[in-house]
């Protein structure tokens, strides 16, 4: 019940929570975290979240964020944290 | 007709490189029906046969949960191609299995390709293909997509695998699930229009998961609804049995098959700690994460404050020296020197836009730095970090990510609050985001603290950052008290990519998008601005002087700063031009700089050098850009509190002079003081107008002003108390 473990551990997480956190909450591998998350997002349980829909139509064009409106993957100033964040999908519940 | 090729694959397995090596140039582009997500679809010949091959998009699995993963699982199962192509990225076999092994349960004809296995050698991963082969009865093949490697073989093991049945997988999930997936299975035969659509033990599989396109599309055949009944009574019937619900029990069954298949092809199951994590442990922990996250900022501040100053000298040399001479030469060529256009393109153009140019040696160290903390990893470690410290004090998680963003530009920034849940969160965010220090303002930053704090320089700029993550955090945790009540946090998982080199290519990449990012800015905002500007400094609005011929004090410009001053002066820098130049930097932050050396610039009327020789001019550059590089080299170890030679450049710049003549007049010989409060509010003060654009898209017209109207308070405050409280502790 090793995913079980981990999505609860998920689940009882206040807020975002990284794989080393995880991997010490229940005293197992970082490695194998990743294997445990790949597997949930595989199963559905997990997805990549998805950020609220653009409310602006009309924005000017991309490549500088000074008097332009350009959307956060339209801007080179954009700092790419290069985080992917894994929500809890409730598939058929 | 053509038999028809899916190439399947996890997100970054190498699919699309293979599918370009596959079809080569015969491509088409389109969007799958419906959806916006685009279609790739293209042909390769091999043996007089040729293949039409089609590119799903990336997904982990087939239970559809994305809509990329709903095209796929859709495509296979409607489509049911000839062959599946499989990519699997060797350095991580657990992840791709899943999805292996899925299409392989489904019953189609499979190739994997076994790709990036360079990677995996380098990682020590000692991969047997022919394990995988037994176990799944399919052909494995190792490719390199990226070089083309392994494609010829790939395109034979297709051909081959047509001469080959299909052979679906069984995995055992158990005396529990496979009862109910006998008696499942049993149904679906027993209803024709069901049994038809793919494989029973499939069907039943996918229905017991919860897969939702399955459901909607049984909903609508003949006996479908009789099915999805039977399926939720087999759901409920398993987790009554087991006690978990029957997705989960699936996903742990097929998690241990996957394991130990893996654990046969690589002789070692391999979840052994690696370095990267025992830095992570390091870099994220609870009580060093934090303290070395301020260490890596001050490193960065102080590499590009300290180590950039004889480029930013060199910059401002050319562009007052040779440059400014150059183009009155050209003036008077045409006709047009010692007049009214000379002026605006001297004290308007040259002066505005040149004085921002001397800030790029600036901002190309910072990019440099953040390109290089972005591309090891560490980015999202100090994203972490921050979010542990702030959601100590209410502030919602996820808001790190906009903030972490703002210290590039406040605009994207706002956007990329779009990725918090409720809309409390996102406006909470939004109103701290604009506190985070963004690179506009650093020039600002640099100006000052090279004129009144030579030998601290990098560590007030350093403080001007920390500062604007403790007001954000201040406000937040205020406003999380107050207006805006603490909802209950959404669990979500961070995955971090790993600690690695930096890849020097994407570094350049970066740095050359965000410099010439910020160079445009100059040659677009600035240069609008500036010329706004030198035209209201040239209107008379009082006195006696004509259009371009009248005291800057009389300009409309003039007089407006003047109005605004009274506002400032119990901040220390309550003098005309001051005022001045933090109003025109609502348009910009950099337009405050720009400003500054317009407004000095036409109070000083400095006359430009006497013209010397082009080619002397160009030889003068030259050498000085020699001298600048030598200097940077022997400014490295200063980095680290190494100072081998004195590097400190005794004499200031003519704007240097001016703003230290300013200031200290504006605060009765407190400049220090006064230039700190200034920094304080530049820092605070509505970012520019165009973050005040996107935080009305986002929030509404209300919380746009309460933001404008907050931020101007704060700032106000913030200045106040470092000039007042300053001046009544001695430090004046």
């Amino acid at each position: 019940m090793r995913l079980t473990s981990l999505l609860n551990a998920i689940e009882e997480s206040s807020g975002p929570v990284t794989g080393i956190d995880l991997a010490l909450r229940l005293g197992i591998a970082p490695g194998e975290v990743a294997a445990m998350l790949d597997a949930l997002r595989a199963s559905g349980h997990l997805a990549p979240e998805i950020a609220a829909p653009e409310p602006m139509s009309n924005c000017g064009s991309a490549g500088s964020c000074s008097m332009t409106c350009p959307g956060p993957g339209e801007c080179s100033l954009v700092i790419d944290l290069n985080v992917t964040g894994l929500e809890i999908r409730g598939l058929s519940r | 007709m053509s038999p028809v090729v899916a190439v399947a694959g996890c997100p970054n397995a190498g699919k699309t490189s293979l599918f370009n090596q596959l079809t080569g140039a015969k491509q088409k582009v389109g969007n799958w029906p419906g959806q916006t997500v685009e279609q790739y679809s293209g042909k390769f010949s091999i043996d007089d046969t040729s293949f039409e091959v089609v590119d799903l998009p990336g997904t982990y699995g087939l239970v559809a949960v994305s809509a990329e993963e709903a095209i796929a699982a859709t495509y296979l199962a409607e489509e049911q191609p000839d062959v599946v192509v499989t990519v699997v990225d060797s350095s991580n076999l657990t992840g791709s299995l899943h999805l292996v092994a899925q299409i392989a349960e489904a019953g189609h004809r499979q190739v994997v390709a076994l790709n990036m296995v360079d990677v995996a050698e380098r990682r020590g991963i000692d991969i047997d293909e022919s394990v995988l082969e037994d176990w799944l009865g399919v052909e494995v093949v190792r490719t390199l997509a990226r070089r083309g490697q392994g494609i010829e073989e790939l395109k034979q093991a297709i051909a081959r695998s047509l001469d080959r049945p299909a052979q679906p997988l069984v995995i055992d999930y158990g005396p529990v699930v496979e009862r109910h997936i006998g008696g499942l299975v049993e149904s679906i035969v027993a209803t024709s229009e069901v049994a038809g659509l793919t494989l029973p033990r499939w069907t039943a599989l996918q229905l017991l998961a919860g897969d939702t396109v399955l459901r909607g599309k049984l909903a609508g055949v003949p006996g479908g609804r009789h099915i999805l009944a039977a399926a939720a009574a087999d759901r409920d019937g398993v987790a009554a049995e087991t006690s978990v619900e029957c997705e989960m029990e699936l996903a742990e069954h097929r998690f241990s098959w996957i394991t130990e298949l893996v654990n046969e092809m690589t002789g070692t199951y391999t979840v052994a700690t690696i370095w990267s994590d025992r830095v992570d442990r390091v870099l994220t922990h609870r009580y060093l994460g934090i303290p070395v996250f301020l260490v890596v900022m001050w490193v960065v501040l102080r590499v590009t404050a300290d180590v950039t100053a004889p480029y930013l000298d060199w910059v401002d040399a050319v562009i007052s020296g040779p440059v400014s001479r150059w183009t009155v030469s050209l003036l008077a060529l045409v006709g047009l020197d010692d007049g009214w256009v000379e002026s605006l393109f001297v004290d308007g153009v040259l002066a505005g836009v040149g004085g921002v140019l001397v800030f790029v040696p600036v901002l190309f160290a910072l990019y440099l730095m953040l390109a290089l903390l972005e591309d090891t990893g560490y980015m999202s470690r100090a994203a972490a970090v921050m979010d542990r410290a702030m959601r100590a004090v209410g502030i919602p998680g996820k808001a790190f990510l906009p903030m972490m963003v703002g210290f590039g530009c406040t605009v994207p920034a706002i956007y990329a609050t779009r990725m918090l849940d409720s809309s409390r969160d996102r406006l909470l965010t939004g109103l701290i985001t604009p506190f985070m220090s963004c690179g506009a303002r650093l020039p600002v930053y640099v100006l000052l603290a090279t004129v009144f704090f030579a030998d601290t320089k990098s560590m007030v700029v350093f403080a001007m950052y920390v500062l604007g993550i403790a007001v954000a955090v201040l406000i937040g945790f205020l406003l999380s008290r107050t207006a805006l009540h603490e909802e209950d946090p959404s669990p979500f998982v961070m995955v971090m990519p790993e600690f690695r080199m930096p890849n020097l290519r994407t570094v350049w990449i970066l740095v050359r998008q965000r410099t010439g990012s910020f160079i445009k800015g100059a040659g677009t905002t600035i240069l609008v601005a500036s010329i706004v500007v030198w035209f209201l400094l040239a209107i008379p609005l009082t006195g006696d002087g004509g259009f371009a011929d009248t005291d800057v004090e009389d300009s409309a410009f003039g007089l407006v700063s003047k109005g605004v001053a009274p506002a400032l002066d119990p901040l220390g820098f309550g003098e005309w031009e001051q005022s001045g130049s933090l109003l025109s930097g609502f348009v910009a932050k950099e337009v405050v700089v720009s400003t500054m050396a317009q407004l000095y610039a036409v109070e000083a009327t400095a006359e430009v050098e006497a013209a010397s020789g082009f080619v002397e001019d160009l030889a003068e550059i030259g050498s000085s850009f020699v001298q600048a590089g030598a200097d940077t080299l022997r400014a490295i170890p200063r980095v680290i509190g190494l100072d081998f030679v004195d590097l400190t450049d005794e004499t200031d710049t003519a704007l240097q002079t001016a703003v230290r003549t300013s200031f200290d007049e504006s605060s009765g010989g407190s400049g220090q003081l006064a230039a700190l409060g200034f920094m304080v509010f530049v820092l605070l003060y509505t970012p520019c107008v165009a973050a005040v654009g996107a935080f009305r898209q986002e929030f509404g017209t209300k919380w746009m002003w309460i933001s404008v109207t907050g931020q101007f308070v704060v700032a106000w405050f913030g200045a106040f108390l470092v000039y007042q409280g300053g001046s009544l502790l001695g430090f004046g």
